[in-house]
């Protein structure tokens, strides 16, 4: 069953991965499946079975119409797309995950930090040895300076995997169903990490309001509380950002074959206008760091099945892409943007691909500057609650 | 031996899977093994050919497609003759007929 079952993912491996070609694969291999273990009851050897399918199994050309493929379609667009195995999928996540693990903890290091100063100081103050500030000092900095090295670090920790974001790849069906499962066990532990930090969050602030008031002692009230606050607070936006971790994960691989690149695009689609040469057919395609793009096509007259057919196809691709995305074909071509307001719009753009390492200098700086590390700290759990809204904005809605 | 020409019979894969399914709804496999049987094994249709004629019909509202589950738990899609498949069964019924009239008229036994 095993050779059938190659036999069948050879033959569609280069058609592209639309519902409707798995759908054939999986109706084809149920047949084939059937008419295997009939022959295997009728008492023929494997081999002798193997050989009657696949040579009962027809031709693929049969099917393109009804799939709606064409030949453009398949030799261009995904003959060269990267497998990406099973296992390859399983050693991603780990990595995304381990990635996120560390974000996680310089993040915590960083909120942590002012925890030092606050709880050394007080301990300064009650016994007068003031060599405790110092020590409270350099713990904010080395605290700091760790938890910094970590949001960096993270970063470079998956950078064998950015081949997922620079060339197509796909995955085949035994793994959209492996990881969609897995995707679904993984919701309810998410789900809990999620509660328990934003609880923590919450509940931060009670050590300071309960030992200030209960009790009279500056060391507690002045110490005690306030660090207690930053380690709730830090072990509660720790447990935030990990918790999607995994989740962003599964869901950017599950992502992988309905990523549409524009050099794919643009491949299919100067092919299609090479063989028609009388239209007048373009493709704008604009690339930011989340692969999106426009296919744009003005007809003056008549137009040939082929840039029909694409036309079609990538539509329905940046559909699959995402749904809020706007696609329009006959959408008239972007005016040119003013170069100062362009170059403001790339660089905060870099900056929110860039989401963590910001949000870290924002609140360095910010700290640094009022010295307000009692508040500042807020804006790491606003900062997790607002990232989707933030990059929906910048990267869905640009025009 | 004379093998039975497929551009001749791609015309009529259609007519033949709604003949099977005239009786009662049925899946891919069960489908190309009644084909089979019914002819004597003189037409073998392809897993292809089968599921482009599925594909093709099914848009055209000619059939209706379901999941069902088999005794052993596969899950398998069936398919069912809607109203409209039926009318077709019969034009083309009648086109073959019509064919059959006209080809037999030049058809004879030569050495």
């Amino acid at each position: 069953m095993d050779t059938i079952k190659k036999y069948l993912e050879s033959m569609f491996e280069h058609l592209p991965k639309t519902i409707e070609v798995m759908r054939a694969k999986d109706e084809l291999y149920s047949m084939m499946e059937d008419k295997y273990n009939e022959l295997i009851s009728e008492g023929k050897k494997e081999n002798e079975a193997i050989g009657i399918v696949i040579s009962e199994f027809g031709n693929l050309d049969e099917l393109a119409e009804g799939l709606g493929l064409n030949k453009v379609l398949d030799d261009l667009v995904s003959s060269d797309r990267r497998y990406v195995s099973r296992q390859e999928a399983d050693d991603y996540v780990d990595a995304a995950v381990s990635r996120r693990f560390l974000l996680s903890l310089g993040i915590l290091l960083c909120i942590l930090s002012p925890a030092g100063p606050i709880l050394l100081d007080s301990i300064a103050t009650a016994t007068g040895l003031s060599f405790f500030t110092g020590i409270g000092v350099a713990f904010l900095f080395l605290c700091a300076a760790i938890g910094v090295g970590f949001i960096v670090f993270s970063n470079y920790s998956t950078k064998s995997w950015s081949f997922l974001n620079r060339q197509p790849c796909y995955i085949d069906d035994e793994t959209i169903d492996y990881l969609k499962s897995e995707k679904e066990e993984s919701q309810t532990v998410k789900g809990m990490i999620l509660a328990v930090g934003i609880m923590l969050c919450i509940v931060s602030v009670i050590p300071v309001i309960v030992l200030d008031s209960a009790l009279n002692i500056p060391i507690i009230s002045d110490g005690v509380g306030p660090s207690m606050m930053f380690t709730l607070a830090g072990v509660g936006v720790f447990l935030i950002v990990f918790s999607s971790g995994r989740n962003m994960a599964y869901k950017k691989l599950l992502s992988l074959n309905k990523k549409v690149f524009p050099q794919e695009i643009f491949r299919a689609f100067s092919e299609a206008s090479s063989k028609s040469s009388d239209e007048n057919s373009y493709v704008h395609s604009s690339k930011s760091s989340d692969e999106r793009y426009y296919a744009h096509s003005n007809k003056s007259s008549g137009s040939s099945d082929k840039t029909v057919h694409i036309e079609r196809v990538s539509g329905e691709v940046v559909e699959n892409v995402d749904k809020n995305k706007t696609y329009n074909s006959h959408k008239m071509p972007e005016k040119p943007e003013d170069p100062t307001e362009k170059k403001v719009k790339n660089f905060i753009r870099a900056m929110v691909a860039d989401y963590w390492k910001s949000v870290l200098c924002i609140y360095i700086i910010w700290s640094f500057f009022t010295f307000s590390w009692g508040s500042s700290w807020i804006i790491w759990p606003l900062a997790a609650i607002l990232r989707k809204p933030i990059e929906n904005y910048f990267f869905n809605d640009k025009h | 031996m004379t093998e039975i020409s497929s551009d001749v019979i791609r015309g009529y894969n259609d007519t033949i899977i709604l003949f099977i399914l005239l009786d009662e709804p049925s899946y891919g496999y069960e489908i190309s093994k009644r084909i089979r049987a019914l002819s004597d094994d003189k037409y073998i249709i392809k897993e292809t050919t089968l599921y482009s004629a599925f594909t093709r019909m099914e848009k055209n509202g000619y059939i209706e497609s379901y999941v069902k589950s088999a005794e052993n738990g596969k899950k398998r899609t069936y398919y069912r003759i809607t109203e409209n498949g039926k009318k077709y069964y019969k034009e083309k019924c009648e086109e073959w007929n019509l064919t059959k009239e006209v080809i037999e008229r030049f058809v004879k036994e030569t050495d």
